[in-house]
């Protein structure tokens, strides 16, 4: 027979489709509690991005894990864990952002961007962006619309490919491609009229 | 997890990750949340849609985060 300690230790190595079938099988929360293990930072550094303090950001990621506990009977497992994961990240931070965005107005229309990024030379703004300073950075994200700030979150601070992209945001290959093409524009035209 | 992460090597949205930290708190509200959530699933034997959304706003406006 295992020793706890034994046991503890296969869990760990189980992949997150078992963890799942663990999970909804009889509500094993040494599974879930794997799966928040592995992918609780990354969504709790989404949520930081999208709210304005820790405590928000904690509520947000509490909601997230809830729903994705909810609609675990639901994952088809088709995709991976994560990119479902990040799925319901997205629709959840982005809701969040919609309710905040009727409380609060913004320094910067997104209008207003996307004139001056027409206007704008297409110089290579992925290398502008990588090279941003990490408090520019955040500045640069309280300014962009939900959904850019959720591509760039998911295509540079997580390295999700273009085919991951797709799963996370259901949307065909070009329009993922357009997507960050126009949000990293975006970002690029907010940091050079913040700092420029 | 498979993703080529060679290209964001210590890039600026790397460097944001890592300045926030959950607490550990947030894991034990969390799995009390969920297994809250389990058996209220197992108590109404189904996991349709409208049933997942109204345990959802039950256990989100209760606001406890204590054990049951």
């Amino acid at each position: 027979m295992n020793s706890p300690a034994t046991m503890a230790k296969q869990l760990k190595e189980l992949s997150d489709a078992k963890l799942v079938q663990l999970s909804i099988g009889n509500g094993d929360q040494k599974a879930f509690g794997l799966l928040y293990d592995r992918y609780g930072d990354r969504v709790f550094n989404k949520c930081i991005a999208f709210t304005k303090s820790e405590l928000d950001a904690e509520d947000l990621a509490h909601d997230i894990f809830l729903k994705v506990f909810l609609k675990l009977s639901t994952f088809n497992q088709k995709s991976s864990f994560y990119t479902w994961l990040y799925a319901i990240t997205y629709n959840t931070c982005v809701d969040y952002a919609r309710k905040q965005s009727n409380k609060n107005s913004q320094s910067i229309s997104f209008e207003e961007i996307d004139q001056k990024r027409i206007k704008a030379y297409h110089s290579n703004s992925e290398q502008h962006l990588l090279k941003m300073k990490v408090d520019q950075l955040k500045q640069v994200l309280t300014q962009l619309p939900p959904q850019d700030k959720m591509i760039l979150l998911m295509k540079y601070q997580e390295g999700l490919s273009i085919v991951e992209l797709q799963e996370v945001f259901n949307i065909g290959k070009s329009a993922v491609k357009m997507r960050l093409l126009r949000a990293r524009e975006r970002a690029v035209t907010v940091h050079k009229e913040l700092f420029n | 997890m498979n993703t080529d992460k060679s290209h964001i090597h210590q890039n600026p949205f790397q460097q944001l990750a890592r300045e926030h930290i959950p607490p550990p708190k947030l894991k034990h509200k969390i799995l009390t949340s969920t297994k809250l959530a389990y058996f209220m699933l197992a108590t109404v034997d189904l996991f349709s849609v409208k049933a997942t959304d109204t345990i959802f706003e039950l256990i989100k406006n209760s606001g406890s985060d204590s054990d049951f």
